[in-house]
């Protein structure tokens, strides 16, 4: 289980729809940060490799999305090599 | 992961996001820490270590073992922004194939030998070298990603004690030309400016350099700063039309090596617009060109009749950039204050230096500089290239501090400081990366060391390069490589030792904006490895041991990093540079300090060169209190005034002909970095992109038929690489790009770029070289 978080910056004209469509994508729950221009992004997925291939492919090319940078993630469940 | 622990974690996440979006502020980091509150993970603060940005980070630790990592809300910059490749560094540190134990070439297979043995082998392999060819026989190549205190101990070694100037490292294929830019235009090397001008601009110039990818935080403060700044505009200068140029108001396009021209040409619309400030001009500058080897002053008349040859017409003709292009750019650099930052693009160039001198011009006669949001501002690619290896003097011709080798005066002092047997630092640079590869080929150099850097992939020309450090041959040189992975060049070598990674030994960085941060250890290296600091240290043991070295030279002097960091600072006082400010204490409590900083009650330096920020004006031997607030003086150049240069504007080293048409150009992608040798250990990035791939523009892909996935091998005077077809409009016609991570034979990209280098800064061109393709 992989759980990251991450801010979108996009385009405050189209944010209604930008958040919609996020919205949309499994394992992904958006919520406010009281900025115009950016959303909070919260991405569960059952490996990190699933939660990065939802952020930069189907975050990142959400129309109204400018780019996405995640800041948190947490591996702790997940084995490590060593 | 049971549900509670979940929930905890997917808060923890959310406040982190929430502190980002806030911009870092003091409270919502103070409620982050508490709502983030787990006893059962540690979290302390550190630093990014990729690239030049230098991004604060919190490591969430359990004993030996990092389980999470955020960005830091309360680094004064970065402000808790990071990019994926920081976030995968638990993953990257853990990975399986860390090199644990030093290994030793016997019978041309590598077998694991103890510690001891094989720091005695290396001691002992260099003093026979020394002793028998002379100092000059042996080298050492560092890195722009080794700590500050790893680099002055091996300049320290070498330069001081062994008494050779053969120091070198890779920061010399990445800024060399920006330090050669900075030092012949203002007299000493780094940026004057610092992020925060980010905020402050109404126009920022992107020069070379694809931000979007490769300095993530960056690219996302200036989209920032333009959304809170509707008036900002961006002008992007970049042969290929990379995620960046999708913020551009203008796009400058030229033909690969030849945006010299542009540069010229937007100054001569400054200066025909009227756009220039003749006031800051007639104070603050002088206008030179190079003839005959000598510089000579020409004067503001003799810079305007230079620049008549490059109208906006004429530059369109040698760089294929539309002349109302060049005009609507150089209309908005008008539109100050002005930010330029440039990386790679301008860099890597046999003009390199040139190319840094004419954007110094542009900030020069306009005056945007030493202002708020006014600055020509480079970024390095690694996280101490500027801290590590600029500053410490860790290459052939300098010495810590803006030292020269060549100058008496600075080598009596830095012999005095270490201690040396005066008359031990020779007065002659030393080799330069392209000359010191040279002369391993030819068994010149008997016994070289490598430390945190992968020539065997990172160079140019690769071939040769890898013929010098691995092909068995008579007398071949002893090759040392430290490092935490297996990489190009360990295979290479003749004895491997294991390096701790970050977040395993602590050391000082210092990035782009002059700030110096501190990476603290919290954990133990695997296996056996151990710090570059404490390898090198031990060799220098093992030096005096063997009559190399004066006795007592560095051996008992410095236990740690600590004490290492005490005696830099001192090698500081007194220069501009002055960071006694910067003590031990304080960079582990503080987020980092900019220099100058001479005393601990000093806040540190925002801008450079300017009456009221810093310190140099106000004590010491560059003191001026005839400077009313916020005037600049450029103390460090000569006469107090900053170098126009008039530099001609010639092309690249090897233009396109009819057998190499194309012009092949390198770089990098988000998920990955340099020779990948960290970010390929993440499968989530290396899956991101598993293979390389060569971006060609449709209309080339289809005058020669080929399409998106096809295998083309690309070749040139001196390698060829196989690589797949990505056909995408991003390179200009006649050119393409290829990005340099990956280290399989087919995709080393670099054994088909060119070694030529710039005269001046001796930085490989690996930004443009002659290519032709075959679809195979």
């Amino acid at each position: 289980m992989a759980i990251v978080g991450a801010f979108a910056r996009i385009e405050s004209n189209i944010a209604s729809s930008c958040q919609s469509a996020l919205e949309e994508i499994a394992g992904v729950s958006i919520f406010d940060i009281k900025d115009p221009d950016k959303l909070g992004v919260l991405v569960e997925a059952e490996s990190l490799n699933q939660a990065h291939s939802t952020i930069t492919t189907t975050i990142r090319n959400t129309p109204g999305v400018l780019g996405v940078w995640p800041v948190y993630v947490n591996t702790e469940d997940e084995p490590v090599h060593d | 992961m049971d549900n509670d622990r979940r929930d905890f974690i997917k808060a923890s996440a959310m406040a982190s996001v929430a502190a980002v979006a806030a911009g870092g502020s003091a409270a919502v980091a103070e409620e982050l820490n508490e709502s983030t509150q787990d006893n059962s993970v540690q979290w302390t603060k550190s630093v990014c270590r990729f690239c030049g940005t230098g991004c604060g980070v919190m490591i969430g630790h359990k004993g030996d073992q990092i389980v999470a990592m955020r960005g830091d809300p309360e680094h004064p910059t970065t402000k808790g922004l990071v990019c994926a490749k920081s976030l995968f560094l638990p993953k990257i540190v853990h990975s399986k194939d860390r090199l644990k134990t030093p290994m030793l070439r016997k019978d041309g297979k590598f077998v694991p030998i103890e510690w001891d043995e094989a720091m005695d082998l290396m001691a002992d392999k260099f003093a026979k070298a020394i002793k028998k060819h002379g100092p000059d026989s042996v080298a050492y190549y560092g890195s722009g990603q080794a700590m500050t205190e790893e680099s002055y101990l091996c300049n320290r070694l070498f330069k001081g004690g062994i008494g050779t100037n053969n120091v070198e490292g890779n920061p010399r294929l990445c800024m060399a030309s920006a330090v050669g830019g900075y030092v012949t235009t203002f007299g000493k090397d780094e940026p004057m400016g610092c992020y925060e001008d980010i905020w402050h601009a109404n126009t920022i110039f992107l020069v070379g350099s694809n931000a979007a990818e490769c300095h993530p935080v960056i690219f996302d403060q200036i989209l920032a700063a333009k959304q809170a700044n509707r008036r900002l505009n961006i002008i992007v200068l970049d042969p290929r039309k990379s995620p960046t140029v999708s913020i551009a108001r203008v796009h400058l396009d030229p033909i690969p090596g030849y945006d010299l021209a542009v540069l010229h040409s937007m100054a001569y619309c400054l200066i025909r617009d009227g756009n220039h400030d003749e006031a800051f001009i007639n104070k603050n500058c002088q206008f030179k060109v190079m003839e005959e080897g000598k510089a000579v002053k020409v004067g503001f008349a003799g810079y305007k009749k230079f620049l008549e040859a490059f109208t906006p017409e004429r530059a369109e003709m040698q760089t294929g950039v539309a002349a109302e292009k060049i005009e609507e750019a150089a209309r908005l650099f008008a539109f100050g204050p002005t930010m330029s930052i440039w990386t790679m693009g301008l860099n890597q160039r046999i003009r390199g230096v040139w190319a840094n001198n004419l954007m110094h011009n542009l900030h020069l006669i306009t005056g945007n500089i030493g202002k708020p949001g006014a600055t020509p501002f480079s970024m390095t690619g690694q996280p101490n290239a500027c801290g590590g290896v600029r500053d410490t003097g860790t290459l052939c011709h300098i010495l810590p501090y803006g030292r020269s080798v060549k100058k008496e005066a600075d080598r009596k002092e830095m012999e005095k400081l270490w201690g040396s047997k005066p008359g031990t630092i020779p007065s002659k640079p030393g080799l330069h990366t392209v000359a010191m590869f040279e002369a391993l080929a030819e068994n010149k150099i008997k016994a070289m060391v490598m430390l945190t850097t992968n020539p065997g992939q990172s160079m140019p020309n690769l071939h040769p390069v890898r013929d010098a450090i691995g092909k068995p041959r008579k007398d071949k040189p002893f090759i040392v490589v430290l490092d935490s992975y297996p990489t190009r060049t360990t295979e290479l070598a003749d004895l491997v030792l294991p390096a701790a990674m970050w977040s395993e030994k602590t050391g000082v960085i210092g990035m782009s904006e002059r700030r110096y941060q501190i990476h603290p250890q919290v954990k133990s290296p695997p296996g056996q490895a151990r710090s570059d600091f404490d390898i090198m240290l031990d060799f220098a043991g093992r030096l005096e041991d063997k009559g190399v070295v004066k006795k007592g030279y560095i051996k008992g002097k410095f236990a740690n990093t600590d004490d290492m960091w005490e005696e830099i600072c001192l090698a500081s006082k007194g220069t501009p540079y002055d960071f006694m400010g910067i003590t031990r204490a304080r960079l582990h409590k503080e987020r980092g300090v900019r220099w100058p900083c001479p005393t601990e009650d000093h806040p540190g330096t925002a801008r450079r060169f300017v009456k009221g920020d810093d310190p140099n004006l106000d004590s010491g031997k560059y003191a001026d209190h005839t400077l009313a607030q916020g005037e600049i003086k450029f103390f460090s150049a000569p006469d107090n005034r900053a170098i126009v240069w008039l530099r001609p504007a010639l092309g690249p080293a090897e233009p396109v002909d009819e057998e190499y048409p194309i012009i092949l150009s390198t770089g990098r992608v988000l998920e990955h970095w340099h020779t990948g040798t960290m970010t390929m250990k993440a499968e989530e990035l290396k899956r991101a992109y598993p293979h390389c791939f060569v971006e060609i523009n449709p209309k080339d892909a289809r005058e020669m038929s080929i399409r998106s996935g096809d295998m083309i091998k690309i070749t040139s005077r001196r390698g060829q690489a196989k690589i797949r077809a990505r056909v995408v409009d991003m390179p200009r016609p006649g050119m393409v790009f290829v990005p340099m991570h990956w280290e399989d034979k087919d995709s080393l990209i670099n054994f088909v770029c060119t070694d030529a280098f710039d005269p001046g800064s001796k930085q490989p061109e690996f930004k443009m070289c002659a290519v032709k393709l075959e679809k195979i």
